[in-house]
């Protein structure tokens, strides 16, 4: 009887360890996926091909043949579709970076920048919902897909004759 | 008389319900080492060829990230050419970048390997030598930059499975933007305000029929697609021609005055991509007898050689997806 005993926990166990690996494994890919595909969107914003962008905008990635991700952009300071990310320290950090990155214009030139943020989640192997966030800073324009603004900006091919 | 002798042992019952226990525990073992080794598998496929493509596609844009518009002594800083081969988009694209070079060069004076700061690079393809459906996507990068900068250099083979790859260059946002197949900024004296990349790759599942049920790694041919942009501020400075740093002149390049390999070197191995190849074995791609930074001026460009750049049937140019 012990050794029945054992031998059922034994596999119980195993099986366990069986289903907590797949979960993993698929949690893994899901990550990926995810990290993968938000990026993307975030360089559609940024590349300002996303039309009639908006705070609260969602979708799924079933165009990508991953519908089980579904995507909620988050838009501003106090979206309330930022994820964990809304106390984030990082934004200073980056705006930091991006405004020496124009450095070489003057303060009027520069542009602005919008805080945009792209939540992906998914339904984990055993139900429960999970989600990644990705937080960057973009240009405003791209954002609102503002193209006046970035032909005023930035638009003229000619050089302006600085050496 | 005769003592009993009392033999212990098992009953043939004993041996029978020990070998069933036995058989079920050697059932269940191995029953869950085949999984384990499915998963494995299913996992293997997922990390060495679903994300071949991601990492094709973040190698590009770190590269195209790093584009050197403040060094150039004149426009020419970034060239694609549209291409067909064997009827898929095989588009070539060049161009300089600030970054630290992946090929070590040798320095004869302090012999030692050198990255250099600021680099030539391209990606190209040619036809698979031995599967035509498929195209061989290499990476070239050169020390320096020279007065041919978009030729010669070390060939790194990225992927070799590639079904097709298309570059597509936006010279300003709109709703529906029109698309141009090649780009040239000398010619155009600007540089497209983003550049969009679709790749196509066939994988090989390691035990495809194991990997059907698991986790969807049964797909055999994926397509990725993503925009780089090129920052507004980058823009401004190579159209303004800010800063010319350095002169671009052939003596300039320390790879003009040796001819030595640097096969030997373990640090000149890229980090990706899973063979890599130097020097003038490289027949698609027009390197002429092995030799960097001397006569370049008489090489023809990449694809002439070998007639890999055809004219594309379809228009030059388009509007925006």
């Amino acid at each position: 009887m012990a050794a029945l005993m054992l031998l059922a926990v034994t596999l119980v166990t195993m099986l366990q360890l069986r289903d907590s690996a797949i979960a993993r494994a698929a949690n893994s890919r899901s990550l990926a996926l995810a990290s993968r595909l938000g990026a993307r969107m975030m360089h559609q914003i940024e590349a300002a091909r996303i039309p009639d962008l908006f705070d609260g905008m969602q979708g799924d990635f079933s165009e990508a043949g991953e519908s089980h991700l579904l995507w909620v952009i988050g838009i501003g300071d106090g979206s309330s579709f930022s994820g964990n990310q809304a106390s984030s320290e990082a934004e200073d950090i980056w705006r930091d970076l991006k405004e020496k990155s124009y450095e070489d214009l003057d303060e009027a030139e520069r542009p602005e920048f919008t805080r945009v943020f792209v939540t992906v989640s998914w339904e984990g192997w055993t139900g429960d919902q999970r989600s990644f966030t990705l937080e960057n800073l973009l240009p405003s324009w791209a954002v609102y897909q503002d193209f006046e603004a970035w032909r005023k900006a930035w638009g003229s091919t000619q050089s302006e004759g600085i050496e | 008389m005769m003592k009993h002798s009392q033999v212990s042992g098992f009953t043939l019952m004993e041996v029978m319900i020990a070998m069933a226990i036995s058989a079920m525990i050697m059932t269940a073992v191995l029953g869950s080492l085949d999984y384990t080794q499915r998963a494995v598998d299913a996992i293997h496929n997922i990390v060495e060829t679903e994300n071949a493509g991601p990492r094709i596609l973040e190698h590009f844009r770190n590269d195209i990230a790093a584009i050197a518009v403040r060094d150039a002594e004149n426009y020419r800083v970034l060239k694609g050419v549209n291409s067909i081969q064997g009827g898929a988009d095989a588009d070539r694209i060049d161009f300089l970048a600030r970054k630290k070079a992946v090929w070590a060069t040798k320095d004869w004076r302090s012999d030692r390997f050198l990255h250099a700061p600021l680099v030539e690079v391209g990606y190209m393809l040619r036809p698979h030598p031995r599967y035509p459906e498929f195209l061989e996507l290499y990476r070239r990068e050169d020390f320096l930059f020279d007065d041919e900068p978009f030729q010669d250099g070390n060939f790194s083979l990225m992927y070799d499975r590639v079904i097709h790859f298309d570059i597509r260059y936006y010279e300003e946002p709109a709703y529906d933007p029109n698309w141009e197949e090649d780009w040239d900024s000398e010619e155009r004296e600007a540089l497209p305000y983003a550049i969009e990349l679709m790749l196509e790759i066939e994988v090989q599942p390691r035990r495809s029929l194991e990997s059907l049920g698991i986790l969807g790694a049964n797909r055999s041919r994926l397509a990725f697609d993503d925009w780089f942009i090129i920052p507004d501020a980058t823009r401004w400075v190579f159209r303004n021609r800010l800063h010319p740093t350095l002169t671009g002149e052939p003596n300039s390049n320390p790879e003009s005055e040796t001819d030595e390999t640097l096969d030997g070197d373990p640090n000149s191995s890229p980090d990706v991509g899973t063979v890599t190849t130097s020097g003038g074995g490289m027949s698609g791609f027009g390197r002429g007898g092995g030799e960097r930074g001397s006569g370049s001026n008489e090489r023809r460009g990449a694809g002439e050689r070998d007639g890999t750049r055809s004219e594309n049937p379809r228009s030059k140019s388009g509007s925006g997806r």
